[in-house]
Parts: C-alpha cells; sequence; structure tokens
C-alpha cells in the first residue's frame, strides 16, 4: 500500500520518539552504574557498604562459577512457581465456592477482609514453628500473601457478572453449571487472567520473606547470608539478581496473559 | 381466534427491609394467536415483573397463568444480552446448547434465520463488529433458534438511537411477523406501540393495574415506519398521551 507523505512523516516521528526514550533509559542505567563505580574507586562512598558494580561483577563471576549460582536462582524459581500455581488454583476453587454459597461467602466476608490487611509476615514465626524449617514453610508463607487477595480479585470477578445476561440464562432454565460454564467464568476471565499479574509480584514477595526467614539456599537466603557475614557484594549482587528475576518473571507472566486472554 | 395465554387476577408483591411492595395489582388480559401487543405505562412499574413471572423467573403471589397446551414462550431481554467472548454463530446457538437442542434440523433453521436476515457472513465475527441494529436482530435470532410461539420484548429497542431505533422496529417486526409469531412487548414509546401493534394494554403506575385495552385499526397497515403516516396513528397518540398522563 501506497503510504501519504503525512503518513511516514508521523511514522518517522513515533519512530524517533521510541528511540528517543530507549536512549534516555539505556543512559540512566550507564550514568548510574558508572557513577556509582566512579564514587566507590574514589572513597566518596564507602565501598565496603556500597559495594561497586565491579565488585558485584566478581561476585556473580563467583557464584557462577562454582555453580552456587544456578541453584540459588533454581530454588528461588522453584518455590515461585509451586506457591503461584497453587495460588491461584485455590483462589479461583475458593472464590467459586464463594460464589456458589452466598451465604458462605456473606458470612466469611468480615474474616476475609481481616486475613487481607493483616500483615502476614507477621506469622512468620508461626508457619516456621508449625511447618517446620524447611522448604514447605516458605511455600506456606507465598501462599498466605498471594491467596487472599487472589481470593477476593477472582470473587468479585465473578460477582460483576452481567446481571442480564443472568436473567437470560435463567430464562432458558440453565442449571448451575452451565451458569459457570457457559457465563460466569467467561465473563471473569479477564479478570482472573489480569490477577495472575498481582499473584505473582505477591507470590515473589511471599518467597523473598520466607527465605529471609527460613532456608539454605535462593536469593533470599544469599542476601541474609551476606547480611550476617557482613559481605555487602554479596547482597548487592542478590539484590542484582532479584531485579533481573523478578523483571523475567514479570514478562513471563505479561506473555501468559497475552496468549490467554479474549482476543 | 386462537387464545393463546391468558393471565388472571395476577398480583405480585415485593418485601422488602422498608416494607412491602405492591408490584402488580389484579391484571386480567388474554392474547391470541399471531397478535401483536404492546404492553405500555410509566417506567418503574410492574411491567417487567410482568414478563419474568410469564417466563417463569419469578413466582406471582397470587392468580393463575394459562398457557395453552404445548406452546412455548422465548424472552427478549431489555439489552441484547449477547456474549462478547463467543462468535455470531455461537451466540445465535445459545439457547439451543443450553437446552440440549442442537439437532441437525435445529441448526439448519439457525442458519435459515443468519442468512434470511443478514447475518450469515459475519457469523465467525464477534458481537463487538456488529451495529447496535445487528446485534438485535442476532438476539432476536437467538429466541427464535428455539422455536417459541409466544415472543416477549422487553423493551427490546431501548438501548438504540432514533434514528436505528425506527429502521430496528421495522425489521423485527417483519421477521416475527415472516416467521409467524405471537408478541408481546413492553415499550414506553407510544408511537412504537401505535405502530407496531394490533392492540395496545395501558398500564398505570405502581401498582400495576391494567387501565385500558386499545385495539388499533388504522386504515392501508403495512410497515411500521408507514404506519405512522396514517391519520388515525396522530388520534391514537393524543388518546395514548392524555391517558398515560393522567395516570402519572
Amino acid at each position: 500500500m501506497l503510504m501519504s507523505k503525512e503518513q511516514k512523516k508521523f511514522l518517522g516521528k513515533q519512530k524517533k520518539e521510541r528511540f528517543f526514550i530507549l536512549f534516555w533509559q539505556m543512559m540512566i542505567v550507564l550514568l548510574f552504574f558508572f557513577g556509582w563505580e566512579m564514587f566507590a574507586n574514589h572513597k566518596i562512598i564507602n565501598p565496603f557498604i556500597f559495594s561497586s558494580p565491579s565488585r558485584i561483577f566478581l561476585t556473580l563471576q563467583g557464584l557462577f562459577v562454582s555453580g552456587q549460582l544456578f541453584t540459588h536462582i533454581w530454588a528461588t524459581l522453584c518455590e515461585t512457581i509451586i506457591a503461584f500455581l497453587l495460588g491461584i488454583s485455590l483462589g479461583f476453587g475458593i472464590a467459586l465456592l464463594l460464589y456458589e454459597f452466598p451465604l458462605f461467602a456473606k458470612i466469611i466476608e468480615p474474616f476475609l477482609t481481616m486475613l487481607n490487611s493483616l500483615p502476614k509476615v507477621a506469622l512468620g514465626p508461626i508457619i516456621i514453628i508449625w511447618t517446620g524449617a524447611n522448604g514447605k514453610s516458605i511455600i506456606v508463607m507465598a501462599l498466605l500473601i498471594n491467596l487472599i487477595i487472589s481470593i477476593l480479585t477472582i470473587y468479585n470477578g465473578f460477582v460483576a457478572t452481567d446481571e442480564v445476561k443472568i436473567k437470560l440464562m435463567k430464562s432458558l432454565h440453565a442449571n448451575q453449571l452451565q451458569m459457570l460454564w457457559y457465563l460466569v467464568i467467561p465473563s471473569a476471565w479477564d479478570t482472573i487472567i489480569s490477577s495472575l499479574k498481582l499473584n505473582i509480584s505477591m507470590t515473589f514477595i511471599g518467597v523473598i520473606m520466607g527465605e529471609f526467614l527460613v532456608s539454605k539456599k535462593g536469593i533470599g537466603y544469599l542476601i541474609i547470608y551476606g547480611t550476617q557475614v557482613f559481605n555487602l557484594n554479596l547482597v548487592m549482587s542478590g539484590i542484582f539478581i532479584l531485579i533481573v528475576l523478578s523483571f523475567f518473571i514479570y514478562e513471563c507472566v505479561s506473555f501468559i496473559e497475552k496468549k490467554l486472554s479474549h482476543r | 381466534m386462537n387464545n393463546l395465554f391468558r393471565v388472571e387476577h395476577l398480583q405480585k408483591t415485593y418485601h422488602t427491609k422498608h416494607g412491602e411492595i405492591e408490584a402488580i395489582r389484579d391484571v386480567s388480559f388474554s392474547i391470541f394467536e399471531g397478535e401483536f401487543v404492546s404492553i405500555i405505562g410509566p417506567s418503574g412499574c410492574g411491567k417487567s415483573t410482568l414478563f419474568s413471572i410469564l417466563v417463569g423467573l419469578e413466582q406471582a403471589s397470587k392468580g393463575t397463568i394459562c398457557i395453552q397446551d404445548g406452546k412455548t414462550i422465548g424472552y427478549m431481554l431489555q439489552s441484547d444480552a449477547l456474549f462478547p467472548w463467543l462468535t455470531i454463530y455461537e451466540n445465535a446457538i445459545l439457547g439451543l446448547r443450553i437446552t440440549h437442542q442442537l439437532t441437525e434440523e435445529n441448526l439448519k433453521y439457525v442458519q435459515y434465520l443468519l442468512e434470511t436476515y443478514g447475518l450469515s457472513e459475519f457469523q465467525q465475527k464477534y458481537p463487538s463488529e456488529l451495529s447496535g441494529g445487528m446485534k438485535q436482530r442476532l438476539a432476536l435470532i437467538r429466541t427464535l433458534a428455539l422455536k417459541p410461539d409466544i415472543l416477549l420484548l422487553d423493551e427490546p429497542f431501548s438501548a438504540l438511537d432514533y434514528q436505528s431505533r425506527l429502521k430496528v422496529s421495522d425489521d423485527v417486526y417483519q421477521i416475527i411477523k415472516k416467521e409467524k409469531k405471537t408478541a408481546v412487548m413492553i415499550t414506553h414509546d407510544i408511537a412504537e406501540a401505535i405502530s407496531l401493534s394490533d392492540r395496545v394494554l395501558v398500564f398505570s403506575k405502581r401498582p400495576c393495574i391494567l387501565k385500558k385495552v386499545h385495539d388499533i385499526s388504522l386504515s392501508n397497515r403495512s410497515t411500521p415506519i408507514e404506519n405512522r403516516k396514517t391519520k388515525e396513528f396522530s388520534q391514537y397518540y393524543d388518546t395514548l398521551w392524555k391517558e398515560i398522563d393522567a395516570h402519572v
């Protein structure tokens, strides 16, 4: 198709803008690392407590060579995935129950609100005592943080089903299962899918929290261990890995979201 | 004419926290085969409740509804209520699917309806790609797919702008006549009621009481839009206008 001059100009302008934004984003990152390195080298900031990009790089290299890097990443990733899958399936199931039994939902609502506003981290020590100091308690911790919000989001999606469509289904004498399968779940589908993003960030918080409290491997362990032995290079490396990992996980979920959402 | 269904001394009372609300008081009327009847009255009176009772969504507090043996009712709601995640075709067969009637014969009938009423080329598209009038036609096809004998239309055109409203009401009227259905339509548009109906039932505001029944006889009756041009039209309009006004 032939493009008009104005259209070409418009597209060119858009391209230029995208390039401009990307350029400055790169610049910020570069300046940040460069400045950090310079300040640390000239002892303007204390490299012992602030570390520096080159020290982080060396630490990461060391972790990579010894093979520990992927052991830790893998541990955190596994815990996150397990807690995430458990969180959405349990959240979906419980939300469905609440929707199907409105009286039950009314009874339980204040308790859910209470649990939702409670800082779940406070329950950490109890969880360790109850489930033992092992991987299980990390999963439980993450579940505590992601489950309630999943239930509430998905349940709200179900409740928001269009009244007129419900009336239509009722006038067709649809049974409860058909109601769910043909109307309630599809109409809440986009809400369910967008709750995945919320869920994954919550899960990640929970997993790191859990690793802080009790663990022998994982990124959270790396950070807490680094603090204990006052190796700030290790702590900063852990945080760096965390940033990259969370970005990666978030992008994965965004991709899944795009694939699963309606058209 | 054949008496298709009869409503006798129908009464409906709602119970709320703030007391009882009488929605419908002692309403009786009959609908005959092949008729197009409009129900008009101020908004907020129990007209929609009446339909809900007829379809079985709600229970009447008192009174009876007698439907001729083997006759079925199809309900077309206020908004088109199409499912945006289903294609046009899947929307059209939704009723058949829910009621487990996906037979070859019924599917052929849906095909016939889609083709006859200009939607067959959009079958694999989604409702968001249709115009307001097409959506309304699709909603009607979804209702017709179940081959009901009586159609209940609850303000079927209220979501449309004035221009398409005239056009779509013409369309829907033609379809209903062509498929030889009996129809009862709720509206608050006096002109719409006169131009489409054989009879108009006037209801009062809450509690809903049947105030008056008008037989509409227009000289050279044709399509709803043409009907608006007949000389009797304005007379009926005046009469109905005063009646509704008096009851508000």
